[in-house]
């Protein structure tokens, strides 16, 4: 029970733990958010992890080599630039599925490598840092960082941003006409064709909204956190974003709360180590074991 | 809802199952009266890594070890993003003296010791001090240029590989030093390198270590970190002598390792340390030389395997250098790049 102790108190009782947990929470949100969107339209869209890397290099782009702006320009420009770099990476296999077929699980997988790969040759090659001669970008410019919110802690405005987008994208679903068509292709694509809803552009659409959603992720955690392109900025949040958007059953607000939940459980894992002495894999092996039987959940409910 | 229920029932039972087992077998910390130091070391692997990671853990140990009244704690395995999580984590909680083990997250370093100036910060082959933050600088290319002389004597069929991890200013400053041993005993030798851009990955540098084999290497040099365990095994297999880097790695390999050139943070960190209770601690670069730590390893069985006229020249050359007459000249990778880039 010691080891719980520690890991719920780390996760939440001092301030810079409860920001730690936020900071986490972010791009598992944004990300969750993502995959809620394509899960919606019954899009199986794994690629989030891809999305969130498209996003963080254009962030970084934009946030290291364009120069003499002021803040108010520079950072939405840099935060959007994220949000394009995730959308033109979802966009490509809402494409090739809603034009050619294409199986979006095999493409958004298969992206995943292609950017992550591509993050790295920046990282060792072009966009190396000369100055200090270690493996990281050059710094982005001030002008581009996400302000911090709680002083002395890492607790940065891109979280308020993720907080801000579930409640617009639960606007979405529920409550625009866009939001009607994505939920009517995943309930019965043969339905909605018959009542006129263009298939392949809300695909293509929700796609796009999933990706930026996605890129936002990415952009936040290179302009709010690392201040730096660095190599494998996301360990994997795009893949427990699958997970995190099941947990919170497919519903803006539940993706949330489970989002705040794996941040706490990563977060906790060297807390647990210490109080206890519990070994991290056993931790690992907790947050296996709940993406499995959440998942196991999702998909017996799903066909029963 | 009910639903939501069913989820949670089996979900809490397989968890206890699973923390039940470790929780049961966890000791109770025994307090004591005076406020103990409490010390921390962040690594971005594990402890037993029998590399890197584990010679900073046993520079940690060696704090235990050789003062009294100290608490030390360390978190294992942190993605290198996630360092600074780790770092404001222990200074949250009133750690008093902060290690970090990793030369790449630089920003976590800098902006922790920025948060926290009343906390002493130490980075290990870090490349930027700050008044409460230590850096120590392992002169690990003396020790690299005693195993290119090694290498260089040694090898039969004139082809020395060398498998580095990532080329940073520390790795790449063996790499010269190593490169400069082995010219000055054979000039004709060839030296084959390969670095594989990364520090963990240790199927990439068993791969690289191979494929040296295949071009004729006879004597390959592991400069790097958790990849070298991928090197040294590679050699093993092969039957190819090597030399391992860090930390003595003649464990990983018994039957091939020659020595290895220390990086001394077994030495290196409880010497920091010390400093600090003397009140002795500074924000500066401590350079660990061949005496303090950052030496070449012991050969052990195999000492019988090299010639004893080569080891007598490392010996000859090593107190040379200690006594000042020999130096072995840093390069500056960052102003060295910039060259590169200005000529590209």
């Amino acid at each position: 029970m010691q080891a719980y102790g520690a890991l719920v108190y780390s996760a939440f009782g001092s301030v810079n733990g409860f920001a730690e947990t936020m900071v986490k929470a972010c791009p598992l949100l944004l990300a969750g958010l993502g995959v809620t969107v394509a899960f919606r339209a019954r899009f199986w869209n794994i690629g989030a992890e891809g999305q969130i890397y498209a996003g963080g290099i254009m962030a970084a782009v934009v946030g290291i080599y364009i120069t003499g702006l002021p803040a108010v320009v520079h950072l939405p420009l840099t935060v959007l630039a994220g949000a394009v770099g995730g959308a033109l990476w979802g966009l490509v296999p809402g494409y090739l599925k809603a034009r050619l077929k294409v199986n979006e699980v095999i493409t958004t997988l298969m992206l995943n490598y292609v950017i992550i790969l591509l993050a790295g040759y920046l990282i060792h090659g072009p966009m190396r840092d000369r100055a200090s001669g270690i493996t990281i970008s050059p710094q982005l410019l001030q002008t581009a960082w996400l302000p911090t919110v709680i002083p002395r802690t890492r607790f940065h405005a891109g979280i308020l941003l993720a907080l801000a987008l579930a409640v617009v994208v639960y606007w979405l679903l529920e409550r625009t006409v866009l939001g009607f068509q994505i939920r009517t292709v995943g309930e019965n694509e043969r339905a909605a064709r018959v009542a006129g809803v263009r298939v392949g552009r809300t695909i293509i659409l929700t796609m796009i909204v999933s990706g930026a959603l996605a890129g936002l992720a990415g952009a936040a955690e290179v302009a709010g956190l690392q201040h730096r392109l660095v190599d494998e900025f996301s360990p994997g949040y795009g893949f427990l974003a699958v997970a995190v958007a099941l947990l919170g059953n497919l519903h803006p607000i539940g993706v949330v709360f489970a989002s705040v939940l794996f941040a706490a459980l990563l977060n906790g894992a060297d807390a647990m180590q210490r109080a206890a002495s519990v070994p991290v894999p056993v931790i690992f092996v907790i947050e296996g074991l709940v993406i499995v039987l959440v998942s196991a959940r999702f998909f017996r409910q799903r066909s029963g | 809802m009910y639903k939501k229920r069913a989820l949670i029932v089996p979900l809490v039972l397989a968890l206890a199952l699973v923390i039940g087992q470790p929780l049961a077998m966890t000791a109770q910390e025994d307090e004591t009266d005076a406020e103990p130091i409490r010390v921390a070391l962040v690594l971005d692997n594990a402890i037993d890594d029998q590399g890197w990671n584990q010679a900073g853990y046993e520079g940690l140990l060696a704090i235990e070890e050789q003062f009294e009244n100290v608490e030390i704690a360390f978190s294992e395995e942190i993605p290198i993003p996630d360092m600074e999580r780790a770092l404001r984590d222990y200074a949250s909680q009133g750690y008093d003296f902060i290690i970090l083990h990793s030369s790449i997250a630089k920003d976590a370093a800098i902006n922790t010791a920025t948060d926290y100036p009343e906390i002493m910060f130490l980075w290990t082959d870090g490349d930027t001090t700050m008044d409460n933050l230590a850096v120590i600088r392992p002169l690990a290319h003396e020790a690299s240029y005693l195993a290119g002389l090694i290498a260089g004597s040694m090898t039969e069929t004139g082809i020395i590989g060398m498998v580095g991890g990532i080329d940073i200013p520390s790795t790449h400053r063996s790499y010269e030093g190593f490169v400069m041993g082995v010219a000055e005993v054979n000039a004709d030798a060839q030296v084959l390198v390969n670095w594989i851009g990364s520090f963990l990955d240790v199927s990439a540098g068993n791969e690289a270590a191979m494929s040296q084999v295949e071009a004729g290497a006879d004597i390959i040099f592991g400069n790097g970190d958790g990849q070298n365990i991928g090197v040294l095994r590679a050699c093993e297999e092969t039957e190819t002598l090597c030399i391992g880097a860090v930390r003595d790695q003649y464990d990983v390999a018994p039957s091939v390792v020659l020595t290895s050139v220390g990086w001394g943070f077994e030495t290196g960190i409880p010497l920091v340390f010390g400093d600090y209770l003397e009140g002795k601690f500074e924000g500066q670069f401590y350079e660990i030389n061949l005496e303090e730590g950052a030496d070449l390893m012991p050969y052990h069985e195999n000492e019988e395997l090299i010639p004893e006229e080569v080891r007598e020249l490392v010996e000859e050359k090593r107190q040379e250098i200690i006594d000042g007459d020999l130096e072995i000249p840093v390069i500056d990778f960052a102003e060295e790049m910039e060259e590169e880039e200005e000529t590209d």
